[in-house]
């Protein structure tokens, strides 16, 4: 709801003007303050869901084997003996 | 005080389910479980016996076998998404090795804080990245054909403290085989526990090539420590109480802990998500 409006009259016309600013309003307040950061906040998103696609990709092309043959065997580098 | 115990819950809790294969340590046998195709946001070896899931920092190093053939998204998948949502909050909250270091910086003895070396030696986990970590697996794929993880083999303290010594007390048979290198190793991991009792965070702030990593992400992580600059009166003190080597809160050696909230005398600092209310964001 948008405090101060004021019916200006009934006409087509005038209605119409009326839901005009009231969309004008609603969306300057829904408007993203693009401050630095939030453009960074964004950035991050942006980030993480390539992330997610990278995952996905690493998924589809088995990748996944490669990381998993590494954990499941004693790794004797890290241990200190190979 | 209510957010450290909060903080110190999260990160025992992160060390419990990181390791949660607990009759491993008995069996002196690594899982083999389903998880072990994932990693852990944290530094944790994959050779700990308890160890449910992957390093990511060993698997890097693996996963760069394929390269140039192959890029090794997957691996890289789970750092850009790690990085991005918490950046260097992993350090702080979800590493089993810097609740190890913590605990030790607890000892009650005369501490080194930080000052213009120890932040000139921050660097040097960007030197260990790039060269134990990316350069050297590459060289050895490429002299040897097979890639070798050169930051586990030569430095990692984890993998000695997490996988050799729970897997060499289970099997005798492999402190047998241990020689020069394993002597080095023990070496590393004595010197970074007793540098931590002296030096918050030793390894994390010096040493850690997981934390450089993540730090590249501080900026634009999602989680993190929010500035309020209407009411930050640019006192300093949260970069004084700060036991990392940070310029400013936020920046690459910032892990988040949260410590630089308690003393900022405006309330300044949040740690929550920004919220996005009638008029802009408020930060």
């Amino acid at each position: 709801m948008i405090r101060g409006s004021t019916q200006l009259g009934s006409g087509p016309s005038v209605i119409l003007f009326q839901t005009y600013l009231q969309a004008c309003v609603i969306m300057h307040a829904a408007t993203i303050d693009e401050t630095e950061a939030q453009m960074r906040r964004l950035t991050g998103v942006g980030i993480a869901l390539l992330g997610i696609a990278f995952i996905l990709l690493g998924v589809a092309l088995v990748q996944y084997r490669g990381v998993f043959f590494k954990a499941i065997m004693i790794c004797f580098e890290c241990i200190g003996i190979g | 005080m209510a957010k450290r115990r909060t903080r110190k819950i999260v990160q025992v809790i992160s060390a419990v389910l990181y390791n949660a294969n607990v009759g491993g340590f008995a069996s002196g046998t690594l899982y083999r479980g389903a998880t072990k195709n994932v990693c852990v946001p944290g530094l944790n070896c994959y050779s700990c016996p308890g160890a449910v899931a992957a390093c990511p920092l060993g698997s890097l190093q693996v996963a760069l076998g394929t390269f140039p053939k192959a890029f090794p998204l997957y691996v890289v998948g789970f750092l850009l998404l790690f990085g991005a949502l918490f950046g260097r909050l992993i350090c702080s909250f979800a590493c089993p090795f810097g609740l190890i270091q913590e605990l030790l910086y607890r000892i009650p003895t005369r501490k080194l804080r930080k000052n213009k070396l120890t932040r000139a030696l921050s660097a040097l986990k960007y030197v260990i990245l790039g060269v134990f970590v990316i350069a050297l697996p590459i060289y050895y794929l490429i002299v040897n054909g097979v890639v070798s993880p050169a930051f586990c083999k030569f430095v990692c303290p984890a993998g000695t403290l997490e996988g050799a010594f729970p897997l060499m007390i289970a099997d005798h048979s492999l402190f047998d085989m241990a020689g020069l290198l394993f002597i080095w190793k023990v070496f590393v991991l004595v010197a970074v526990v007793v540098s931590s009792v002296f030096v918050y965070r030793s390894f994390c702030r010096f040493i850690c090539p997981l934390g450089a990593i993540y730090s590249f992400f501080n900026r634009v992580a999602i989680f993190g420590i929010r500035v309020d600059e209407k009411k930050c009166t640019h006192c300093n003190r949260c970069v004084r109480a700060c036991k990392m080597d940070v310029k400013k809160v936020n920046d690459r050696e910032c892990i988040r802990c949260g410590e630089c909230r308690d003393v900022c005398p405006t309330g300044a600092l949040d740690s929550r998500l920004p919220k996005l209310k009638g008029k802009g964001i408020e930060k």
